[in-house]
């Protein structure tokens, strides 16, 4: 019986693939074509309606099918190109439309099933728990960035005599030692430097034993339960060689910030962490951020430990352990908080050098050939290093509408209804896809900030990176910076520039309308609304590069906990805090009490109550701001502990967060495209000015020599035009 | 009538302090419901509420062998108190003769209908030995015994095991009794004591603790119950907090003296507790 439904099932399967690729490759006219498009469409709102198990698959199908129809209709049926500037510049476009369509399937096969892994339990039995190296390595990094990430490490829930932390100072800095000796964590520095962050960790692990080897970048604070929930894995498989948990950023990172959307939207980092290394997680290729994961040392050692023969380490590591067989994990619960890089500048500086390691590895150690990984760990590692390519296709995207407007080359042959018939249902239903599968992770049009405001940026590196694998240098992420507010000229100016020219396209694409190409309006109008959305995209970049002016050094987190305020005076208030930072605290208050005044805030956890002293800095409708004055160590841990170290510090993050609508989302990027733009003006009105004024001009003599004998047609009609307009008004005032 | 005897065996811990807030605090909770009885002869506990110094109270009643409830008293803000009554001339031996020969005095006197109409109440017990202090603590329902988190209260711990290991032997049925923390504060070692305090087994800890509140002084020199004079104040907060508790654990149903449950008439603290257990 079972083997007869098994054939039914592998005979429908291959009838449906079948019948699916007649779809795709059955060429239609443009009516037949709006008509399959349409059905699909509803039929595709039907399925997504229903929400039943299986409607993300099949959404996923639909969105492959007409993309894939798309696709062969271009390749197909597009390209008779008339001259060699045609063909250079349509090929392009249909070389970034092949890698988007590419991307696309890889996407689609990484996310088929999202693994919901749970925690193990540990056994009852702590004799059999493992013991534990917590290793934190810094370099550069201010010892207050670090600090609360030691102290917090040293109250992971876990039997003392097996758990060691290590601070593993690469900047050899004598404070730090201090540090280290005061809170009784062991200190490591090593006489060379070699191999930056890998290297630090490559000789800790020679001088530690622990069975598990925890890492947390310097910023990340970890909370007490971190260890109890995931070690149990390891217990449980025995060949668990990494198990990687979320890297949370509680502070806005300079998208989210520079556009005022901070715990809004999804940001950069949650479709990753919260949607794809689970997607990567079924095929058993979670791969190793670096920092939030638990590794097993024999099978570090195996390997020869952390890799140094790529920029991301971390990923060629879990690479490698894949290639001898280990499995690895990924747990979605969020256990550690750190800081999100604080200017726009350092933003693109810890993605470039992302792009460019994950590029390294597709020629040190490249996913598709080598022994030992399975089809699904091979698409997914493809699928995490080719996505960092994508400079060179935005580019040409954002440029694409210029071939027609700026140099009248039709660069993809196919009448524009025609055109529309078809990408439509490729973008409507990608769209579809997402805004169901993703929807909680990235919200519609964000993505396109994302990947625009990286596009120039990692366009050379990532080439260099394919071309010369080992030229990369390490450069080390900054973290607790503030921004210092303002507009950054030198990241906005490529983008500028791309703006300009797709200004002076929409100019000419108005002046091709009424002068010039009116009897082709269709082209023109698809051209002018595309050169209109990358507008759109390029100004929601430039708004991202007005960096707004960041005031705290420490970042408050709102929280309500019961507390209570003394006074010099010894007065004992009871309170509630508002909002709670590393540096101080705003409190529900309603008595006079002048600044300055010395106080003492008791946070009351469970029946714990720690007391902090601090000062009062200033009170304003119903609060009181505190700042923490001469914590000792002591109450710095009790505190780190109390802001970070509770279980389910960062479970419910993304609570109250408005649910994604794209055409919320279009708007307010839209706004945000205009404030950018405006602002860009306003900090470079001559280079504005003048680059739009040349632009402008040298399109227009461009066109004038290109299509002059176009001219008399157009001047006829504008004369024609005339005498229409004066007849009208005459016969308007002999009406009465 | 339920009742809560507060106690200690070291001067000026806050015992009168203790028993006047908490006293006021449990009246908030039931207005009108709650008896505050001064037992200990320094006669304070009336002047937390607001009473004169120099009035007859129920030394000077049992003496003349006038009802107590003559010497009731009313404060400004509605809580009755029975004041121990100021020293007068022509009182003094006498007194100890007739604490001592009279087992049921205290008994008796709460036994008065005028005073029965209360709910709970709330005795500030006289400094060890006293056969008043005794015959409180026989009659109390539950027992506070109130603690600084200081060396010298940690060493009178044994000596409050015993007094209270004794008042189980003359009692039929329960004996419950907690330690309550007063003024605690940041320093270490008021953090050691109480966790020192907390460790021993015997003897369980009021939760919360009492803060150290300069508004408890404070409202002492005003002489109003710190729940009304400093609203906001943390010990204000512990009191009301402690009252809460003081309630559900009256309202608790104890295994060892079943006859209680079984009169029959509406128990208000019960139904005070069940609201308040049914409100969260």
């Amino acid at each position: 019986m079972k083997w007869l439904a098994l054939s039914v099932r592998i005979v429908l399967a291959a009838l449906a693939v079948v019948f699916l690729a007649v779809v795709v490759v059955t060429p239609l006219d443009v009516g037949p074509q709006l008509l399959l498009g349409g059905a699909a469409f509803a039929l595709a709102l039907v399925v997504r309606n229903r929400n039943f198990a299986s409607t993300g698959p099949l959404l996923t199908m639909f969105s492959i099918v007409a993309s894939s129809r798309y696709i062969w209709w271009r390749v197909s049926s597009t390209i008779d190109f008339d001259s060699t500037t045609d063909r250079i510049l349509g090929l392009s476009l249909l070389g970034a439309e092949l890698y988007a369509f590419a991307v696309l399937l890889l996407g689609a096969f990484q996310t088929l099933y999202v693994l919901q892994r749970k925690p193990a339990p540990l056994p009852a039995d702590r004799a059999a728990w493992p013991t534990v190296d917590v290793f934190i390595p810094t370099y550069n990094e201010p010892l207050e960035v670090v600090r609360p990430t030691v102290l917090a490490a040293l109250r992971i829930d876990w039997p003392a005599d097996k758990l060691r932390v290590h601070l593993l100072d690469d900047g050899s800095r004598p404070a730090f030692r201090d540090f280290a000796g005061s809170v009784k964590v062991n200190y490591i520095i090593r006489a060379e430097h070699k191999h930056a962050k890998a290297g630090n960790l490559n000789h800790a692990l020679k001088i530690t034993d622990g069975e598990l080897i925890v890492i947390f970048d310097s910023d990340h604070i970890a909370t007490r339960s971190f260890l109890q929930l995931t070690v149990g894995w390891f217990l449980r498989d025995r060949r668990l060689g990494m198990l990687q948990t979320p890297h949370h950023f509680y502070n806005p990172d300079p998208i989210e910030r520079n556009l005022g959307q901070f715990r809004r939207v999804p940001n950069e980092g949650e479709l990753f962490y919260s949607y794809l290394q689970s997607g990567n997680d079924f095929w058993n290729a979670t791969f190793f951020c670096g920092s939030c994961a638990i590794i097993r040392r024999s099978v570090l050692e195996e390997v020869g430990g952390i890799a140094t023969d790529s920029l991301t380490e971390d990923a060629l590591t879990s690479l490698r352990f894949q290639r001898l067989g280990y499995r690895t994990a990924y747990l979605n619960v969020r256990q550690a908080g750190g800081l999100a890089t604080d200017t726009l500048a350092a933003h693109i500086g810890q993605r470039v050098r992302w792009a460019q390691g994950m590029c390294q590895i597709l020629r040190v150690s490249n996913p598709l050939v080598g022994r030992g990984l399975s089809i699904g760990q091979r698409l997914c590692y493809l699928n995490a290093s080719v996505h960092f390519l994508y400079g060179l296709p935005r580019l040409i995207f954002l440029l694409g509408p210029l071939a027609y407007l700026i140099f009248g080359a039709h660069i993809c042959t196919a009448a524009p209804a025609m055109l529309l018939a078809y990408l439509l249902p490729h973008l409507v239903h990608a769209m579809l896809v997402d805004t169901h599968t993703r929807r909680r992770f990235r919200y519609a049009f964000w993505n396109n900030v994302y990947e625009t405001v990286l596009a120039v940026y990692i366009l050379v590196p990532t080439l260099i990176a394919l071309l010369r694998p080992r030229a990369g240098v390490f450069k080390v992420t900054d973290k607790g910076q503030i921004a210092e507010g303002g507009f950054d000229r030198r990241i906005a100016r490529p983008y500028l520039i791309l703006l300009l020219f797709n200004v002076a396209g929409v100019a000419l694409a108005l002046m091709r309308l009424i002068l010039w190409d009116y009897y082709d309006s269709g082209t023109v109008l698809l051209n002018l609304a595309w050169a209109l959305f990358s507008i759109f995209s390029l100004g929601a970049v430039l708004a991202v590069a007005c960096e707004s002016r960041q005031l705290r050094r420490t970042h408050r987190l709102p929280m309500k906990l019961a507390a209570i305020l003394r006074t010099e005076s010894g007065h004992a208030y009871r309170t509630q805090t508002r909002d709670l930072s590393l540096g101080g605290a705003s409190l529900q208050w309603s008595e006079p009490l002048p600044a300055g005044e010395k106080v003492e805030l008791a946070l009351q956890v469970g029946s714990d109550e720690h007391w902090l002293p601090a000062r009062t800095v200033g009170s304003d409708e119903g609060r009181l701001r505190l700042a923490f004055d001469g914590l000792s160590v002591g109450q710095e841990s009790d505190l780190v502990h109390t802001l970070f170290g509770r279980p389910d510090a960062w479970i419910d993050w993304e609570q109250g967060r408005p649910a994604d609508r794209p055409l919320a989302s279009l708007r307010t990027l839209t706004g945000q495209s205009v404030r950018g733009m405006r602002t860009a003006l306003k900090a470079e009105p001559r280079v504005m000015g003048g680059a739009l004024a040349a632009a402008l001009a040298v399109a227009v003599c461009f066109l004038l020599s290109h299509t002059g004998w176009r001219l008399q047609p157009a001047f006829e009609r504008a004369s024609a035009l005339g005498v229409m307009v004066s007849e009208r008004l005459r016969s308007a005032a002999d009406m009465p | 009538m339920k009742s809560i005897a507060i106690a200690s065996l070291k001067g000026g811990v806050g015992k009168t302090t203790t028993a006047a807030n908490l006293g006021a605090a449990l009246a908030r909770r039931q207005r009108g419901g709650v008896l505050l009885v001064d037992l200990d002869p320094r006669n304070q506990l009336g002047m937390h509420v607001g009473l004169a110094a120099d009035c007859a109270g129920l030394a000077e009643a049992s003496v003349r062998g006038v009802r107590w409830e003559r010497v009731l008293q009313r404060s400004l803000d509605d809580i009755s108190c029975l004041p121990f009554g100021a020293p007068r001339d022509g009182l003094g031996g006498e007194l100890d003769a007739i604490f001592a020969c009279r087992a049921t005095l205290l008994a008796d006197g709460l036994a008065e209908p005028a005073l029965q109409t209360h709910h709970v109440a709330v005795l500030d017990t006289p400094p060890w030995p006293s056969p008043l202090l005794d015959q409180a603590l026989s009659l109390a329902d539950i027992v506070i015994v109130v603690l600084m988190a200081d060396a010298a209260s940690f060493a009178t711990l044994p000596a409050v095991r015993s007094l209270l290991r004794r008042r189980a032997a003359s009692r039929a049925g329960d004996a419950r009794a907690w330690l309550l923390m007063n003024c605690v504060d940041s320093t270490r070692l008021s953090r050691d004591v109480q966790a020192l305090v907390a460790a021993q087994p015997e003897l369980p800890l009021v939760e919360p603790a009492i803060h150290r509140d300069t508004g408890v002084p404070e409202a002492f020199a005003l002489q109003r119950p710190v729940i009304l004079a400093s609203p906001t104040s943390q010990a204000a907060d512990d009191f009301e907090r402690v009252a809460a508790w003081a309630i559900e654990e009256l309202a608790a149903e104890s295994p060892a003296r079943p006859a209680q449950a079984s009169r029959g008439e509406a128990n208000p603290i019960t139904d005070v507790a069940s609201a308040h257990e049914a409100s969260r």
